[in-house]
């Protein structure tokens, strides 16, 4: 109900818009080309400045008010606030918050807890600067079957939601749950566990040019909540990890091809250049990196290649960013606190040309789409991050010229008394400026001529 | 036992077999791995085609999205009448539109694919005579009835007996309409001039195509990005080939 209000209240702002009635959400926005790659193809997209960044923040017990909350930081230079958090919505509790995404409007931002599993949908186009919690699901479990709500990816009129874990043992093998926008529950669709699958779940990428969805695998609930010292001294819990990744025909939402990719595949991006047709993952535990190219018989091949860092060195590639037109590639290195910037020009062929440490540690990286502002956050789980003067929260942004990253603002999450903060997406004031990805008239025109 | 109670038997055995069969002859139904919690069942292969990448019809499932809001709406007449007159008994393709849009990728894309799906769909009577199309307008003040007369005779010139009519409705007004586009999770801005504050000719959306099967329900929401004239159709003859098993 409350999720259906907010709707109702962004039309009655459309109205009073309607009636000239001084709603001026218009801000003259630079027209660069902009995007955010690890945002779904179905989402409208970012036009040049972002306003502002959202962290999806993890509590802490005996911080602040110790729950989880979605932190908005104004990043308009423009901004008399620049660089400060202006609003925080405190969801009341913790519950291992981690990933969030836009529904296909970009209206409402739906945010996951890895632990509690619930699920919150905050209204984040009534009040850009000012999200609010409109919505609670706590029953994505028992409708699903799936633990660790991680990945949330817009499709059309709906959200589809990739999970860690399941429900029967707490282990790995997974699946992928679809809801309608207005967080009724749709579907669930396994990870295959036959022709080579091992049933484990992290990211999703899908290129709807080529019908194609790309899935990776990571780890179960037994896994993520255990402390990482502890786990790595454990032979067994080690075993537990995803060694696969799957391309999925996303029409019918069933495998095209099975590929064996060790040591636990993270982030899916797809190249956003036109006409291109490969994506990229980096594997955690071996610092791979695979990139995935149809062949001229147009089959989905799988490529090793290259390292980060030096082979055999335990980094753990975390999160990535393909810059515009897939040129370049951010990698953040966790345990050196490291980013690491490779040449894509060749995507077969990457070239790391630049590194910088950002801090003890780093998690997420979010580039700007014209790729000359660079924010970074800290935290991978609540139990894998460092300890003691290690472990640093914080967002950083920077400005790139290609060269260089030089230092814009800091925010210590911790001097603020926030958490550890987590995942972040960009928004703007003024919804307007957005725009969606253009389908290619090709194929219409091509039927047309039949 | 009576000759009466066996043939009964006889038929209520027959019943289940056919009944049996077709259940795992017929590769929609959700045997396995989807909607099932805890499932750990193999997905089975896919079957693509090579040149336009899809799966083949009837080779997949579509799920139902959520039923079509119960909404009053006025036909090319200036009649009023409610929604499901437009939504039910056929294969249904829906979108909303404004005649003055001017972005390529938005309502004139979505009429290209419309105007492709019908001319292609008319070569099957059989097909053609179980789809609609309906084009809603988000502008109740330029769009009138009368402006919809105009489109939908323009559209449907070259009908003959077993075409696919293809409607063109529009609403009183914005109270209307707003609830309807709420109703499909429609979202539509007006675009405000930031240089005077009032607003401008544009209805800024995201453009959905809306497929609803014949009781109602959406079946599959398309958008820019993900929409031809192929797929429509597969997904077209998919619900059908799912009904025609369902007899």
């Amino acid at each position: 109900m409350k999720l259906k209000k907010s709707v109702i209240a962004i039309r009655k702002a459309t109205q009073v818009a309607v009636l000239g009635l001084g709603l001026d959400l218009a801000l003259a926005m630079p027209l660069a080309i902009a995007d955010e790659g690890a945002c779904s193809p179905f989402t409208p997209l970012v036009q040049g400045q972002e306003d502002f960044v959202y962290v999806w923040t993890l509590g802490l017990k005996g911080m602040g008010d110790e729950s989880d909350k979605l932190v908005t930081v104004d990043v308009n230079p423009k901004s008399k606030k620049y660089g400060k958090v202006i609003n925080t919505v405190s969801v009341g509790g913790r519950g291992e918050a981690h990933h969030m995404g836009f529904t296909d409007d970009r209206k409402f931002m739906w945010a996951g807890a890895l632990d509690s599993n619930k699920i919150f949908i905050f209204d984040v186009a009534t009040d850009p600067s000012n999200p609010k919690l409109v919505k609670t699901i706590t029953d994505y479990t028992e409708k699903s079957g799936l633990v660790g709500p991680h990945t949330f990816y817009a499709t059309p009129g709906r959200m589809v939601i990739g999970a860690l874990s399941n429900a029967k043992d707490h282990g790995g093998r997974t699946g992928m749950a679809t809801y309608t926008n207005a967080g009724e529950y749709v579907s669930t669709t396994m990870m295959p566990t036959t022709g080579g699958g091992d049933g484990f779940g992290y990211d999703m990428g899908i290129n709807p040019n080529k019908n194609v969805l790309l899935t990776t695998s990571f780890a179960g609930w037994n896994n993520y909540m255990a402390d990482l010292g502890k786990l790595m001294k454990d032979p067994e819990a080690m075993k537990e990890f995803g060694n696969t990744s799957v391309m999925w025909d996303y029409k019918s939402m069933k495998p095209i091809k099975i590929f064996n990719t060790p040591g636990a595949p993270l982030e899916v991006r797809w190249s956003l250049k036109p006409g291109a047709n490969w994506a990229v993952t980096t594997a955690a535990l071996t610092s791979k990196i695979y990139v995935y190219k149809q062949d001229d018989k147009g089959e989905w091949q799988q490529h090793d290649v290259g390292n980060v860092g030096k082979p055999g060195d335990l980094l753990l590639p975390v999160d990535i960013a393909l810059e515009p037109a897939g040129k370049g590639m951010w990698v953040d290195t966790h345990l050196d606190g490291t980013a690491r910037y490779y040449d894509m020009t060749d995507p077969l062929k990457p070239k790391m040309t630049y590194s910088k440490k950002i801090g003890s540690q780093v998690n997420m990286v979010n580039p700007s789409w014209d790729g000359s502002r660079v924010y970074f956050t800290t935290s991978l789980l609540g139990n894998w991050d460092r300890k003691g003067k290690d472990d640093e929260q914080f967002l950083k942004a920077y400005d790139w010229d290609g060269k260089e990253l030089k230092l814009k603002f800091h925010i210590d999450f911790y001097k603020e008394k926030l958490g550890r903060a987590h995942h972040m997406k960009f928004q703007v004031r003024d919804l307007k400026t957005l725009k969606p990805l253009q389908a290619s008239n090709q194929q219409t025109l091509q039927f047309a001529e039949k | 036992m009576s000759k009466a109670l066996i043939f009964k038997l006889f038929l209520v055995g027959l019943v289940i077999l056919v009944s049996t069969w077709l259940y795992l002859s017929f590769p929609l139904l959700p045997k396995e791995n989807e909607g099932q919690v805890g499932s750990f069942s193999s997905n089975t292969p896919s079957v693509i085609d090579q040149k336009t990448e899809l799966p083949a019809a009837g080779t997949y499932k579509l799920h139902k999205i959520f039923s079509t809001p119960e909404k009053q709406i006025l036909d090319s007449n200036g009649e009023a009448k409610y929604l499901h007159e437009f939504t039910y008994g056929k294969y249904t393709l829906l979108t909303f539109f404004y005649q003055h849009c001017s972005d390529a990728g938005g309502c004139p894309y979505a009429m290209s694919v419309f105007n492709s799906v019908k001319s292609t769909l008319e070569k099957d009577a059989a097909l053609a005579q179980s789809v609609r199309m309906v084009s809603i307008s988000f502008d109740p003040y330029r769009d009138t009835p009368m402006m919809m007369a105009g489109l939908e005779k323009q559209m449907n010139k070259n009908d003959k007996k077993d075409s696919v009519k293809w409607s063109f409705l529009t609403t009183a007004n914005t109270d209307a309409l707003l609830p309807l586009v709420d109703g499909f999770g429609q979202n539509v801005d007006i675009v405000i001039d930031p240089a005077t504050g009032s607003q401008t000719m544009t209805y800024q959306h995201v453009l959905k195509v809306f497929l609803i099967d014949r009781v109602g329900f959406v079946r599959e929401i398309y958008s820019t990005a993900y929409l031809s004239p192929e797929m429509l159709l597969n997904d077209i003859k998919t619900l059908a080939m799912e009904d025609s098993h369902s007899f």
